[in-house]
């Protein structure tokens, strides 16, 4: 195949490992392929359960770019419910190959998160990682290959065992079989659906200089309550169950998120827009009150009792939050 | 030539790389975004064994160059490493390191200056450096990072001399490409050559004294020869240019030019943004457009004629600047302006300001600038100054989600009572705490099971009344208040986390004085100044000195022992032999080289009324001393709490375990419950069996390594030392 430019994004949320494959994918592209490469992520977080992107090109020519990759031949979603958010499917065409990790059939997943058509891979990351005692993101790496129609897996396996295996040798086997499983059991479909097009564009907000208090100023205390945090869950969330609680308050006092509504010292139920899945007031409720669920099992949502005002749409939050550096938690593959 | 190899690196990682060749003797560093990759990258080699350069970890930018100078005195190659206000707070010291002629090389990963906070990319801190005296190098790509560092070093120390060699934070710091490097460290080595100064502080032989007191008639002359090194610099720097394409075969001019002989409109920027340019100018040479693009390698000395020069057949040059020096236009436009004039360049000149904090620079945003130059070849109308990318805004709503937390709908009624010395507590009970109205409501962006809300929650819930809250920069900080969002229902106020603790006195010093006048009615307000244990590193002179003065506020210290929120570099609270990003595990290093400090000791001294400890393990005991605290500020002056915090993210353990994790720390007397009112320590937990220090080390990723052996030594010297706190604590 030849190839004179490629374009790659992904789309992920901090802690699956999404900047590692990227650089990887970078890599390859330059010390295998022999082309001028290029890797970087968002500059957003590597904070668990934040969306960040991936971004790499591969030319034959000196590459110049250095924002982001709005058109990608090839994207991929390191976890489905991101196909909601802003830009994530943005660029995509009849053209793009788009690999996604998820447990539904084509159809479903691309009507989930309304995906223009194009080249759909489909495949549970998860599942396989699992299966093999590796992180998804080898998984998803062997997959992207695949679908790139060009990458050999030699190059990939390679770049893992010089990675991956100089620092983790004992957790080489197992990577080399999830980047094996990842690519062979991808499954791919052109599909057709309704969704149009969606351009890249770069956040405009309303606030602007004619309208913007001056100094930076934030006059709308506490607004931060109408992010919708859901998508940062990890597949788990808490379920309450209301008659074997005694209210004592334990809950309250381990969230990290205020997602327990009490009212003159009765819980009356939970503030799932907020709650990030981290499960402490699972390990600390006396009674079994909460009990971890898989997403999706039970939503018993109540939202803000201390709300004065309702009449607002949830905003998912996005990339631009805290960058951290990369060198330290890649270090964990 | 020297044998090279291609390596497929980011600027950051290129300048590691340049370091370990050139072998420094010392790296003096405090962790700042973007430019923290350096030491990481740096820390890690020498963990391998790979590289022996002393690394030191200052407690903030401004000792960090006082380290760097002090090296460079002893007659050591140095080298640090900094961004934005990072720069700033080491300002000071760039003159003294310059005013003395002491060589050494800086790496500026440009970033956007503070306030309002911002981490990401733009030239507003460079800026601010052109006249320190330090020699200013400007790298566009991720191999001028690396050359630069090594043919900078030479020219420093040929005209004596500092260097910064400076580059585009994130765009350049952080993406990664294909490199060349010299294959062998020993080349490298060899072509810097040995460095002697001319004097050092360390020849017993040959006394000097290095910092003379000078007025006039002598500075004038002292910063005339200063001038000459910069004159004679940019002869230096052609030279080394020259030397170096010997080496490489790559050979740099001062001005570097795409296209531009024989262009009509010609587009000026400095760094990353030149290269995106340069597809602009293809774009548009292939619709018959006469573009060019340059840029300039090099600020300080400023090559005014060579870039004049370059512009001498254009008839438009339009400049982008990355930065404003406000009233006046970025640097970078009004010095190519005054060089044009002495080189009567009759070019006009359109100058814009683009992509402050890290706004992106895409191709059409190049060609938009050069069409606006073929316009201006025409029309009149153009304005010659003006911003890119600011836009006016579009209508919208305040909206108001909750009631303000007051006096009446906080007020839990807890009884506070005082006799011979003690402040007793009653009402509280974590039931009842439920009540209390959330000062800082959820939206917030922290990491699913940040310790960080959880402590300023359980202290809020001890808290009655009115607050004031005052956030240093740290985690706390950044996940709660993402513009336009904030989670605070409260005031508010941020500062850099070297000076919290004196702004605070300050607003609530205004507050008592307005009062007092009578311009303001009579009300209580409780004062909280919240720092990670990073603020209580870089901030923990102004913290003590306001604990000295008294004034009447909380300190409130959130320790997760390591500088979270830019990718846990080690602080000086982290567990000895911890593993983190600036204390690597290897065969040549074993993890956090020193004992952490013991911040509440060093607030005993002050002599303030009430220091407790508090972890949310013991959430009763949390909210009762944060009570007790807003009682002691209320009527005796500074109080100081200290919680032990956790982070799942970089203790590497599960979000879930975290209470269980603190209860280990505070079971094994790692972090021992206490508080000490009036100068009386005393114990408010004590564990039913004190757990062995190891099995709190052992619950987290980041310490769990020294289970193994190798590290019983490690193991030993910390539980001797929590054993020795601990009977200190019992022996009150």
């Amino acid at each position: 195949m030849d190839i004179d430019n490629y374009e790659i994004r992904i789309e992920s949320i901090g802690g699956f490992g999404a900047n590692l494959i990227g650089k990887l994918l970078g890599e390859i592209g330059a010390m295998y392929l022999g082309m001028e490469a290029q890797s970087f992520a968002s500059y957003g977080s590597e904070k668990r359960g934040s969306p960040v992107k991936g971004y790499v090109r591969y030319s034959k020519k000196e590459i110049r770019i250095n924002a982001p990759v709005r058109e990608p031949n090839l994207l991929a979603l390191f976890k489905l419910s991101l196909g909601d958010k802003e830009n994530t499917l943005a660029g995509i065409s009849e053209k793009s190959n788009v690999v996604i990790n998820t447990d539904l059939d084509f159809d479903e997943a691309a009507k989930r998160i309304k995906l223009p058509s194009c080249n759909l891979w489909i495949l549970n990351a998860m599942d396989i990682a699992v299966e093999c005692n590796a992180r998804l993101n080898i998984v998803m790496l062997g997959a992207m290959i695949r679908a790139s129609g060009f990458i050999p897996l030699e190059f990939a396996e390679d770049v893992v065992k010089n990675t991956v295996g100089a620092r983790y040798p004992d957790k080489l086997t197992a990577n080399l079989m999830a980047l094996k499983m990842g690519y062979s059991r991808v499954e791919e479909k052109k599909i057709k659906t309704k969704y149009p097009y969606a351009q890249y564009r770069d956040t405009q907000r309303v606030q602007g200089y004619d309208n913007s208090p001056i100094g930076g100023v934030n006059y709308c205390f506490a607004n931060s309550i109408t992010n919708d945090l859901q998508g940062c869950r990890e597949g788990f969330l808490p379920h309450y169950i209301r008659e074997k609680c005694i209210d004592c308050g334990l809950c309250d006092s381990t969230c990290p998120d205020m997602v327990f509504q009490f009212k003159d010292g009765v819980n009356l139920g939970m503030d799932l827009y907020h709650c990030k899945g981290c499960l402490r007031c699972v390990e600390i409720c006396p009674t079994a009150a909460l009990v971890a669920v898989k997403e999706g099992e039970y939503y018993d949502n109540i939202g803000n009792i201390s709300l004065i005002n309702k009449n607002f749409e949830f905003t998912n939050i996005g990339e631009n939050s805290w960058v951290d550096s990369e060198s330290y938690n890649n270090d964990e593959v | 030539m020297l044998s090279q190899k291609v390596v497929f690196k980011s600027a950051n990682e290129a300048v590691c790389t340049a370091a370990k060749q050139i072998d420094y003797h010392l790296m003096g560093y405090y962790p700042i975004t973007p430019s923290t990759q350096i030491p990481e990258g740096m820390d890690l080699l020498k963990s391998r064994g790979q590289m022996d350069t002393v690394m030191i970890a200052a407690e903030g930018e401004h000792s960090a160059a006082g380290i760097c100078y002090g090296g460079s005195l002893s007659g050591a190659r140095v080298i640090n490493a900094t961004s934005a206000n990072g720069l700033l707070y080491a300002l000071e010291q760039l003159p003294v390191q310059s005013g003395t002629r002491m060589p050494m090389v800086m790496n500026v990963t440009c970033r956007t200056v503070s306030a309002p906070l911002c981490i990401k990319g733009d030239h507003s801190d460079i800026m601010f450096a052109l006249n320190t005296g330090w020699l200013i190098l400007f790298a566009r790509d991720n191999q001028e990072a690396y050359d630069f560092n090594i043919i900078g070093l030479r020219v420093a120390e040929r005209v004596k001399l500092p260097v910064i060699i400076a580059f585009d934070g994130f765009f350049t710091s952080h993406q990664k490409k294909k490199l060349l490097v010299f294959e062998e460290d020993k080349d490298v080595k060899k072509y810097v050559g040995e460095y002697k100064a001319p004097y050092t502080a360390i020849d017993t032989d040959n006394p000097v004294t290095i910092g003379s007191y000078m007025n006039e008639p002598d500075i004038i002359n002292n910063k005339y020869q200063l001038r000459l090194a910069m004159e004679q610099a940019k002869s230096v720097i052609y030279e080394e240019f020259e030397k170096f394409a010997e080496i490489s075969e790559r050979k740099y001019n001062i001005v570097h030019k795409y296209m531009s002989d024989d262009a009509e409109v010609l587009f000026a920027v400095l760094g990353s943004a030149f290269d995106t340019a340069k597809e602009a100018v293809d774009k548009m040479r292939l619709e018959g457009h006469k573009v060019g693009v340059i840029t300039l390698q090099a600020l300080r000395p400023f090559f005014g004629n060579e870039i004049s020069d370059a512009c001498k057949n254009a008839k438009v040059v339009v400049i982008g600047d990355r930065q404003d020096s406000y009233g006046s236009g970025g640097n970078f436009s009004t010095e190519i302006k005054a060089a044009f004039y002495e080189n009567m360049i009759s070019a006009k000149v359109i100058t814009r300001v683009f992509g402050l904090g890290g706004k992106e620079f895409y191709v059409e945003d190049a060609e938009n600038m050069l069409y606006m130059g073929i316009e201006a070849m025409e029309f009149e109308d153009i304005k010659s100054f003006d911003y890119y990318g600011a836009y006016r805004g579009k209508d919208y709503k305040t909206e108001r989600y909750f009631e303000p937390v007051t006096e009446v709908n906080s007020s839990m009624g807890y009884e506070v009572s005082e006799q011979d010395n003690k402040v007793s507590i009653k009402g509280i009970n974590i039931k009842k705490a439920t009540n209390m109205p959330k000062r800082l409501v959820a939206g917030h962006s922290a990491c699913a099971g940040c310790g960080i809300p959880v402590n300023i929650n359980l202290l809020l819930k001890g808290i009655e009344g009115n607050v004031v809250m005052l956030f240093q920069t740290g985690c706390g900080m950044v996940v709660t208040t993402g513009y336009p969002t904030t989670a605070f229902n409260v005031n508010y106020v941020h500062n850099l986390f070297q000076n919290g603790a004196a702004t605070l006195s300050g607003i609530l010093e205004g507050y008592k004085e307005r009062q007092r006048r009578g311009e303001i009615p009579e009300g209580k307000i409780t004062f909280i100044m919240v720092s990670g244990d990073g603020g209580m590193d870089i901030g923990l002179g102004a913290a003590l000195a306001a604990a000295v003065r008294n004034h009447n506020m909380i300190i409130f210290e959130y320790d997760n022992g390591g500088y979270m929120n830019t990718g846990y570099q080690y602080s000086y609270t982290t567990p000895l032999g911890a593993k983190s990003a600036t204390s690597h595990v290897g065969t040549a290093e074993k993890g956090k080289p020193y004992m952490p400090k013991d911040t509440a000791k060093l607030f005993e001294a002050t002599n303030i009324n009430y220091i407790a400890t508090v972890a949310e393990s013991n959430p009763q005991d949390f909210i009762v001393k944060a009570k007790k605290a807003q009682y002691y500020a209320d009527n005796y002056g500074l109080a100081y709490i200290k919680a032990i915090s956790a982070c799942p993210l970089n203790w590497q353990d599960e979000p879930r375990y975290e209470r269980v994790v603190i209860h280990k720390a505070v079971d094994s007397c790692y972090f021992p419950l206490y508080e000490v009112e009036r100068g009386i320590r005393r114990v408010t937990y004590r564990p039913k069996e004190k757990l062995p220090v190891v099995d709190f080390l052992a619950s987290m990723g980041r310490t769990r390594h020294l289970t193994g052996e190798g590290y019983k030594d490690i193991v030993e010297r910390v539980q001797e030392s929590v054993d020795k706190k601990w009977n200190e604590l019992n022996k009150m």
